[in-house]
């Protein structure tokens, strides 16, 4: 079916707008995420990007044309064939334009007032969505609904096409979504279950947003980066005493905190740890900004402390047992976790004696740390029990080698076995 | 918020480095960013401006993706290209173009020059005349491209066209303003210093659902 595409609203102050270019021509066809067009209003443009594949079969609206904002510009068949005419008459008011978003935002959920941009506008692209599905892609005939349910149905990754309609002429009401989603929540709850299920057998789950985001990432950054490992072991005696000293002190801090300081400190000698490889040369980041990987149910967030060259022991312990909660309650911003130019994973606390972790990019390295373990440690030919951590620094080989990956971690080690160098 | 002082810059270089940081701001993998330059001298004029507006026909103008009409860019202005995720911030074009005017605004207060808006003429004026443009450019709402501000350029270069596409459009800068040269590194101290404050204020970052931060998400294992 044709699919229209509006003028955006880009602004709370825009009534109407100019279109600028058309990057595409009548007929030509069109994939998910071509710019079809170029908006302006004041002194900004914005490209239209195309969210569904179809053939661009008309072009309402001229080039250097003003037009208010929901109005219909040009319409998109998915057909091959390209029809002579179009003949559904142009209905602005009411118009959901499917497939042509702009933003991956939603709006609030405010009744729409005439002339403002359809809802449909606001549609997260398919290029930042998990689901493995495209998501409903037209209103059609058969599927009735209101904007608001449309957009409650997006926002849940609910296929209204899969929703039985309890309404006058089997319209799909607010309460039939939730009780369609209580069913998949049932059914989820379901597949989850630990014992062997056939019903798990073959099928598949759709990914959540988070799986899928973190599924992009690793695949990324594990074709993309030749990374290597190197293994230290650490005794961490003397850092527990300070952990301890600390926390007679009332200050509490935690083991981690002391890795992620040692790890600022040993940044700073080793900056191509504290880089990224680019194919225009390696970008050398003047701030230490390092990831803690916290783990959640249903993945993991990596908040990331900006700045640790310039934070004290206690800042860093404030910062990450904050960024930690706030991750974990789903309360931070995404400010939070960007800018990472470092990463720690720890997995300490599962009692894992050693790992390797995959890197992070655009980052250049990331440290996996294991537990503290008691371990028969040979000290100036006599056997007594020691305290020993093992950590491994995965490298973006394109970066640095691996003397360069030791000497770093040999300087992680002398500080966090000599952990006074922190205190100053 | 990474800012990046490129000092004298190639249109084009500077161009493709937008380009490819926007991509990865709009993947979430670069941080937004903030790029501080200069450019050789070089005429550009916005997808929808119009030709006629360059006067003298030797001049060679670059079409670019942003708004507004023809202008003039070279040494002695500061440009700025803020490379800035709008979605995460309210999607509001024309508030963006607002917080670049206050931006520059404090930044010619600071050098003790009053300047202002004129409603309907996007960028910054004295009653000398026009003293910074604005033109953005927008791709998944990450923007690009962003303002020019004057502070000791050869103003006789804007002769040859109509600046902004505003006939006999009076242009000037701050060291005309002042009466005395301002040093472009003070300039650029200043809107180091005023930038991330003054956006956050302006466009304040929603907190991330729990959703969209896994597309900022990372690493396994």
């Amino acid at each position: 079916m044709a699919t229209e595409i509006t003028m955006p609203k880009l602004s709370d102050t825009m009534t109407e707008g100019r279109l600028v270019a058309w990057k595409k021509s009548l007929g030509d066809r069109v994939e998910r995420g071509d710019v079809i067009a170029e908006v302006e209003t004041d002194k900004a443009t914005m490209e239209l990007e195309a969210f569904v594949a179809g053939v661009l079969t008309e072009i309402r609206v001229k080039p250097g044309e003003m037009v208010p904002v929901g109005t219909v510009i040009g319409m998109v068949g998915e057909g091959d064939v390209q029809p002579a005419t179009v003949s559904a008459p142009p209905s602005e008011a009411t118009a959901v334009p499917e497939n042509w978003q702009p933003s991956p935002e939603l709006p609030p959920a405010e009744p729409m007032a005439a002339g403002d941009v359809p809802e449909r506008l606001i549609e997260v692209p398919p290029e930042v969505t998990s689901s493995p599905e495209p998501l409903p892609r037209s209103v059609d005939d058969g599927e009735k609904a209101s904007p608001l349910v449309r957009r409650l149905a997006r926002e849940k990754g609910i296929d209204l096409r899969e929703v039985e309609g309890s309404g006058p002429a089997g319209r799909i009401l607010q309460d039939d979504l939730e009780g369609f989603l209580g069913k998949q929540v049932m059914v989820e709850e379901e597949a989850s279950k630990p014992e062997p299920s056939i019903a798990a057998a073959g099928v598949a789950q759709p990914l959540s947003r988070m799986r899928a985001a973190i599924a992009r990432t690793v695949a990324e950054a594990w074709r993309t980066i030749p990374h290597f490992t190197v293994t230290v072991a650490i005794d961490m005696g003397e850092a527990e005493e300070v952990r301890r000293e600390f926390k007679e002190a009332g200050s509490p801090l935690s083991i981690n905190d002391l890795i992620v300081k040692a790890c600022a400190l040993a940044l700073a000698k080793f900056p191509l740890a504290n880089a990224s490889y680019t194919a225009d040369g390696i970008i050398f980041h003047e701030g230490i900004n390092i990831g803690i990987a916290v783990s959640l149910d249903d993945g993991l967030l990596v908040p990331v402390i900006q700045g640790c060259q310039r934070l004290s022991l206690k800042e860093i312990a404030a910062r990450s047992k904050e960024l930690a909660e706030r991750a974990r309650s789903g309360r931070i911003s995404e400010r939070e976790l960007s800018g990472g130019t470092f990463t720690i994973s720890n997995l300490g606390m599962y009692g894992v004696e050693e790992f390797m972790a995959v890197i992070h990019p655009p980052q250049g390295a990331i440290l996996a740390v294991g537990a503290i373990m008691d371990e028969v440690v040979v000290r100036e030919g006599q056997v007594t029990a020691g305290r020993r951590m093992r950590v491994t620094l995965s490298a973006d080989h394109r970066l640095l080698d691996g003397a360069y990956g030791a000497k770093f971690l040999a300087e992680l080690k002398h500080i966090l076995e000599n952990p006074v160098t922190m205190l100053v | 918020m990474v800012i990046t002082d490129l000092g004298l810059m190639e249109f084009d270089a500077a161009y493709a480095l937008q380009q490819r940081l926007v991509a990865g701001i709009a993947a979430s993998t670069e941080p937004e960013t903030l790029l501080l330059l200069e450019h050789p001298a070089v005429y550009t004029i916005g997808s929808g401006g119009n030709e006629a507006n360059v006067l003298d026909p030797s001049v060679e103008v670059r079409r670019i993706n942003r708004g507004g009409d023809v202008t003039w860019h070279g040494p002695g202005q500061l440009v700025g290209y803020p490379l800035i995720s709008l979605d995460r911030r309210g999607c509001d074009l024309h508030r963006y173009l607002r917080f670049l005017e206050e931006l520059l605004i404090r930044v010619a207060a600071d050098s003790g020059v009053a300047a202002r808006r004129v409603p309907g003429r996007t960028g910054i004026w004295t009653d000398g005349g026009k003293l910074a443009s604005i033109g953005v450019g927008c791709r998944r709402w990450v923007t690009m491209h962003g303002f020019a501000l004057n502070v000791a350029p050869d103003l006789a270069a804007f002769d040859l066209i109509n600046p902004c596409g505003i006939v006999a459009c009076p242009v000037t800068s701050l060291t005309r303003e002042c009466g005395a040269a301002v040093a472009m590194a003070e300039v650029r101290k200043t809107v180091v210093k005023l930038f991330a404050p003054l956006l956050a204020e302006w466009m304040p970052e929603k907190p991330a659902e729990r959703d969209s931060i896994a597309d900022v998400v990372c690493l396994g294992r």
